[in-house]
This record gives structure tokens, C-alpha cells and sequence, in this order.
């Protein structure tokens, strides 16, 4: 059949075809690099196949020829967004394998950092979602108030991302002068500006047009893929290890769990985004509550945890970060298994596409909220 | 957080029970934080996934991780599949250990059981070199598909050619 | 981080080359003030198109956006509100085709390589990589692992190295006034890539 300029088809003269577009492992907004391949039918996506390990850093092997208090600083760049949450899941997998019990002050001020990284996480997510659906602007807000969040850590530990904060035993180092302050006029600040990208962005209806009905998950889908965090909480599960399997000092703190019915994109980022006001919350409790005490206990400089393993796990801003750690007796790991909620949220990425438009792929994603540095270690 | 590992620790009994009816060639342990253990041989392996995703009250239907771990002294590779009850205080972890001194050490994959092991299980056949039968879609996942060998092992040995670094009169695109 | 020239306004370092002048600056002595040319062609300067050239170029330069891992977050950051890069001209452009240079930030892996290379392939001429970042420069805390390159300069050929990790923002900044210094001293002749003999001629600026 030649196509010249006088052609006029009728039905039936044209094939169609299922094609590949390939997106990324470079893409303004794929977070990272990830390759996902999607199969489209004219404007519908048929099937959305992730390909991963562009970041693939050897971080268990790596993990393997270092001493317990090493790894510290390398769990740190799995989730380079959250840093804290990560050490923290890493340091009470050693804890609990030590039997290390580690002091009052140090648990409160791990709830401390856990819930400031929680928010500037989730305004990180904020902002490079906005990004993603074409607002410009609520990128910068959000990443001037995580500067807030990241002054306030460089004042704690020194660094500005990957921190090093938390220690096997408790922290690194108690709150320098001033910090309390500081962290009082952040919280005074705070609520305002929540509120008001809430009326910029949230309740936009350009937003709520992108979001609503894209991207569904049932409850009982998300359960069996192994989604955590928001994206299982957006679906209708109410269930946060924060509240439900408390860790660190999480029992003492009041703070509400917000959880979507529909499973869609914009229930998860309504939840991502509500769950900033509660992390407010229990830092003010913190605050007023803070014992005194010691922030580090004694462990020895060579650390041989006993032989055995566990499985230790924490709730991230992403979800359920688990560490399976496995000990041979001597100051090394014998094995570090990183268990990453975005690992587990990607297997859910073509159940969400399924059906939709190619533009559409772009809002799942973010709404996942992925980091592909825990995703391929 | 006492209560919790109360609840866990009776939880744990009530399963141990269950699988001693349910899957009665498991070896089960309670540990003290509430984690029930169960070891079964390779070809056991779907059969007590199906008994723990039975359990009731609290059906442990989450599967947390899939974790290899590989233990040349023994000559196996065990595989740990961590569970959880969502909602729930039930934990367990079934251990399922293979032969590592043949070619293709291989288990039955349990995605149809917990379809969340379908990347855990493609991980660990790719760092491990641990076979899934039955799983849809066994390929790696992390490294690429022309690479050689499986790194997680113990004995594995590095053998990629060095690179130099490249200046821009010598760059060739 | 050095800054030489200041304008009278300030601290902002002066965009305007050296070398360039006007016509009509006080203090120009090298014009004779009874002379013609001041009356008849105000506001005219003089320059040298090299020097034009790398200035137009060095103060829009447009960086790909590639972000790989940790150092990406640092990268936006400095791209954001409180380090503005746009001040300096450079803005993103997600297209190879369409950049000027490229920020490597994250470790580069066996897998991601290939990709790289073919990035670094679409880009135009004349390009530019500023490798930011431990991995980027060396292999980090990562180096000499089973899938890890230690360093995209095995894959690319870099032209500032930003050590950190991640650096702060303050150091990208610095790393990419050195690659404006850079920019400024290239030459207008055109050096064929690809070991060509004729890259070796003196007044190739390339170093």
C-alpha cells in the first residue's frame, strides 16, 4: 500500500498495533533513573514494565566488608530523600541483635529528626510532583521550607542530606544551643504555609482533575503487592507501624494516621500531604517533653553482635523500610538485606497504569513517591 | 511496646498450634520477641506459605522481604521469606534452605501465594542464583542482562576488565 | 573562589569580560577626548569575537537535567530558591540536544554507562560535563564494588571535578563558576574530537 498525497484510507486498509515508548532512564520525571517501558494502544497504556538497576550501587556486598558502625554512613544514600529513617532502621536492627538498650533522651530525639526528615521528605515529594504535573512554582516554596528543615540539621549533625546523625546506641550528639528555638519558630511558620499550598495546589482543580480516579488500587491489592506507607494507606488500610508496631518512643506521642477510600492518586497525595500536619504535631510534643539524659550508651569499639538475625522495620516517609540482618559473631554483617518500599510500590506500577492515558503515567509515578536509591541499592 | 510483643508472643503460640496441625512437617520456633520460625524442605515450601496465609485470626498475607542468604560452610543458600499480619500482630519468617553445589538450586516460587515475592524472588535470583519454579517472569532485575555470575555469593570473584580514564582527545563517542 | 572584578553596585561578580570596554567609561584614557569617534559613535565597544563568543556562552550555559542519585537532591536545591542557579544563566533543558553541559550527580554504574555515553553522544557541540560529586569524581563510598565505574571520567570525558558528598550547594556553585572560567578561555577553532592529530596544534585553547 504506498501512501501518496492523494490517499484517503477507508476502515480496514490500516493496521494498528500495540507500540513501546520508552521512558527514560533520563526523563525530567521519573525521580531518578528508572526505565519504564510502556505499551500503548494509540493513547492507552496497556502495560507499564519498570526496569531498574540503574542505581544499582552493591550496597549489601559493600555492606558485607564493613564493620556495623561503618555501614552507618551508607545507608544514609539508599534513601538520600529520608536519610534519617533509614539509619534508624539500620541502628535498631543492630540494637535489637546486640541487645543493646538505648537511653530515653536519645529515643525522643530519634522521634525528633524522624518526623523533621519526615517533612522535608514529603515536601521534597511535593514539590517534584507539582513539578511533574506542570506547576513550577510549588517546587520552590516547598524546597525554601525544607531549607528551614536543613538548617536546623546542620546545626544538629553537620550535614545537609546524608547525615550520619544516628549512632548503634543512641545518637551522635545532643541539641546544640539554640536548636530548640529554632525549631519552635519552624513550627510557629509551618501550619500557615501548609495551608496555604494546600489552597495553591491541593485544592486546585487542575489537580484534582489529574488525580482523581488515576492510578486505583484496592485495599486488598495493595495488601498482597506488599505496599506500605501512603500507598497503602491511600487505598483505605489504616495501618502505620508508628502508631501500630511503636518503635523509638512513638507510644508516648498522639498523632493521627490519615487514610484515603479509593486507592487513587490524589487520595495518596492528599494522605503524603496531611501527614506534614501530624509530624508538626509530634515535634511540639517532643519538644515540651524531652527528658534529660544520656544520648549514646556504652558499646564497645569492636561491636560482635551474637550469631542470628532479625528483621527490624520502620515507618518512612515512603513506607516500610526493613532491615534483615544476619550475624556470624564477628564485627562485620554477615548479611544486610534492605528491605525498600519502593521496591515493593513499583510491582504495583502496572496494576496502576493499566487503562489509562500516557499522560497519565507521569501523576502514578510521582504519586508513588519512589526513590530508586533504595530501590536498587 | 510491651503490650505489643504480648500480643505477638500469644499470637505465636496460636500459631504454632495451627501449623502443627496445618503443616505438621515444618520445624516451628518461637522466638522471644513473638517471631515464629518455620523451616521446611523446598518441595514443603508452597504448602506451609498456603498454611501461614491460612492462619485465623490473623492471616499473615504481607510479605515484608524475601531475603537470600548465602552460607557456603553449610553448602546452602537459604532463602527467609519475612510475613507479617496486616492488620495484625503475627510475625513469621519461613526458611527454606537449597543446595548450592549444583548447577541450578531451586525452589518453588511463591508468588501465587504473596504476589509481592515476584521482584524479591527476581532479586534473588539474580544476586544469588537461586531458581524460582513457576515464577511468571524470572530474569534479573538489578544488574544487567549480559552480566556474568551472581555477586551476592560469597565466593564470587570480580573479573571485569579495567577501565582508563578518558580525556577529551582520546574520547571516542 | 576568587572575584576579581567587581561592579559598582556591589559584590556580584562582573559579567562583563576583560578586555571589553565602552566607549564612553570615565577614566577611558586610551580614546582621546577631542576625538571624533566619541561624538559620532556613542555607545559603541570594542571587542574581541573570541572573547564575545565565551561570554555569551559562559553566562547561559544550560545544563541536562540528570540526576542520578543523592547529589541530584543537592543539584535541585541549588537550582531552587535559595541558591538560585538561574542567576547565573543556567537553567535546565531535559533534552541532550538542547544542553550545554551536564551535571553527572549520583554514581555511575555498569548498567547506567551505556546510557551516559549516549547522552554525552546527543549532546551538541560545544559540551561540557561537570562531574559533581564523590561517586561522580572517584566511585565514592561505593568504589571498587562488583557494579560501581569509579568515576564517570572513565565513561566521558569531565571537565570539573566537584568533590562532597554531596558537595553543598555553595561548592556546585564554585564548580560551576570554574566552568565558566573554563568556557571563557576556549578558542574559536574547532577541535575535531577523537584523537585527531590536529587537536595537538598550539591556539587549540582546548586543555
Amino acid at each position: 500500500m504506498t501512501i501518496t498525497p492523494e490517499f484517503r484510507p477507508a476502515p480496514g486498509d490500516l493496521e494498528e498495533h500495540e507500540f513501546l515508548v520508552n521512558m527514560g532512564p533520563q526523563h525530567p520525571s521519573t525521580h531518578g533513573v528508572l526505565r519504564v517501558i510502556l505499551r500503548v494502544d494509540g493513547e492507552r497504556l496497556v502495560d507499564a514494565i519498570p526496569d531498574i538497576g540503574f542505581l544499582h550501587r552493591c550496597f549489601e556486598k559493600v555492606a558485607e566488608g564493613w564493620t556495623y558502625q561503618q555501614v552507618v554512613p551508607l545507608t544514609d544514600r539508599l534513601d538520600y530523600v529520608s536519610a534519617m529513617t533509614n539509619e534508624l532502621a539500620y541502628v535498631m536492627a543492630v540494637e535489637k541483635l546486640a541487645g543493646i538498650e538505648v537511653p530515653e533522651r536519645a529515643q525522643w530525639l530519634r522521634v525528633l529528626v524522624a518526623e523533621l526528615q519526615r517533612i522535608a521528605s514529603h515536601l521534597v515529594w511535593f514539590g517534584t510532583f507539582a513539578l511533574d504535573l506542570g506547576a513550577t512554582t510549588p517546587f520552590l516554596y516547598a524546597i525554601r521550607e525544607r531549607e528551614h528543615i536543613l538548617d536546623l540539621f546542620e546545626a544538629l549533625c553537620g550535614a545537609r542530606l546524608t547525615y550520619s546523625y544516628m549512632r548503634i546506641g543512641g545518637v551522635r550528639g545532643d541539641l546544640p544551643p539554640g536548636f530548640v528555638g529554632k525549631t519552635r519558630e519552624f513550627l510557629k511558620l509551618m501550619p500557615s504555609r501548609l495551608r496555604e499550598y494546600e489552597n495553591l495546589f491541593m485544592r486546585n482543580r487542575i489537580f484534582e482533575n489529574r488525580t482523581k480516579g488515576i492510578g486505583r488500587v484496592t485495599a486488598e491489592e495493595a495488601v498482597a503487592y506488599g505496599a506500605s506507607g501512603p500507598t497503602l494507606r491511600g487505598s483505605g488500610v489504616d495501618w502505620d507501624l508508628r502508631r501500630d508496631e511503636p518503635y523509638s518512643a512513638y507510644d508516648r506521642f498522639e498523632f493521627g494516621v490519615p487514610v484515603g477510600q479509593s486507592g487513587d492518586v490524589y487520595d495518596r497525595a492528599v494522605c503524603r500531604f496531611k501527614e506534614m500536619y501530624e509530624s508538626l504535631k509530634i515535634v511540639e510534643q517532643v519538644l515540651d517533653g524531652l527528658p534529660e539524659g544520656d544520648v549514646r550508651a556504652k558499646v564497645p569499639r569492636v561491636l560482635k553482635p551474637p550469631a542470628g538475625d532479625v528483621y527490624t522495620r520502620v515507618e518512612s516517609p515512603r513506607g516500610e523500610v526493613g532491615v534483615y540482618l544476619v550475624s556470624d559473631g564477628g564485627p562485620k554483617p554477615y548479611r544486610v538485606k534492605w528491605r525498600a518500599p519502593s521496591f515493593a510500590h513499583l510491582r504495583l506500577l502496572p496494576v496502576m497504569a493499566k487503562g489509562h492515558m500516557v499522560a497519565d503515567i507521569v501523576a502514578i509515578i510521582g504519586s508513588i513517591d519512589i526513590i530508586l536509591g533504595e530501590v536498587d541499592r | 511496646m510491651s503490650g505489643m510483643t504480648d500480643r505477638r508472643l500469644s499470637a505465636a503460640r496460636a500459631l504454632r498450634d495451627h501449623l502443627a496441625r496445618a503443616a505438621p512437617y515444618a520445624e516451628t520456633d518461637v522466638r522471644p520477641d513473638g517471631e515464629v520460625v518455620v523451616r521446611v524442605p523446598p518441595d514443603k515450601a508452597v504448602a506451609a506459605a498456603e498454611a501461614l496465609a491460612g492462619f485465623r485470626p490473623h492471616p499473615l498475607n504481607y510479605l515484608s522481604c524475601a531475603s537470600g542468604v548465602d552460607r557456603p560452610d553449610d553448602d546452602q543458600i537459604e532463602v527467609v521469606y519475612t510475613v507479617h499480619s496486616l492488620p495484625g500482630p503475627a510475625k513469621a519468617s519461613l526458611r527454606v534452605r537449597v543446595d548450592r553445589k549444583t548447577e541450578r538450586p531451586s525452589l518453588p516460587s511463591l508468588v501465587q501465594v504473596w504476589p509481592a515475592a515476584d521482584y524479591h524472588e527476581r532479586e534473588i535470583y539474580d544476586l544469588l542464583g537461586v531458581w524460582f519454579e513457576g515464577h511468571p517472569d524470572l530474569r534479573r532485575i538489578l544488574l544487567a542482562e549480559t552480566f556474568q555470575g551472581h555477586p551476592l555469593r560469597k565466593d564470587f570473584v570480580q573479573n571485569r576488565p579495567p577501565r582508563r580514564r578518558v580525556t577529551r582527545e582520546d574520547y571516542q563517542p | 573562589m576568587e572575584l576579581k572584578r567587581r561592579c559598582g553596585r556591589g559584590d556580584l561578580p562582573c559579567a562583563r569580560p576583560e578586555g571589553m570596554r565602552l566607549v564612553e567609561e570615565p577614566g577611558d584614557h586610551s580614546i582621546p577626548k577631542d576625538s571624533p569617534l566619541r561624538r559620532v559613535l556613542p555607545g559603541v565597544f570594542i571587542a574581541n569575537l573570541q572573547q564575545l563568543l565565551n561570554w555569551g556562552r559562559k553566562n547561559s550555559l544550560w545544563y541536562m537535567t540528570f540526576g542520578i542519585a543523592c547529589c541530584a537532591i543537592e543539584m535541585m536545591a541549588t537550582g531552587a530558591s535559595r541558591w538560585d542557579l538561574d542567576r547565573f544563566g543556567s537553567f535546565f533543558r531535559a533534552s541532550p540536544r538542547q544542553a550545554d553541559f551536564m551535571f553527572i550527580s549520583g554514581t555511575i554504574n555498569e548498567k547506567m554507562a551505556e546510557a551516559v555515553k549516549l547522552l554525552y553522544d546527543q549532546m551538541a557541540e560545544p559540551k561540557w560535563v561537570l562531574a559533581m560529586g564523590a561517586c561522580a569524581c572517584t566511585g565514592g563510598p561505593f568504589a571498587g564494588s562488583y557494579n560501581v565505574v569509579d568515576g564517570v571520567d572513565k565513561i566521558i570525558p569531565v571537565d570539573v571535578y566537584v568533590p562532597g558528598c554531596p558537595p553543598r550547594p555553595e561548592a556546585l556553585l564554585d564548580g560551576l563558576l570554574r566552568l565558566q572560567k573554563l568556557v571563557a578561555r576556549e578558542g574559536l577553532e574547532f577541535v575535531p574530537r577523537g584523537g585527531a592529530a590536529a587537536a595537538g596544534e598550539e591556539g587549540g585553547a582546548r586543555s
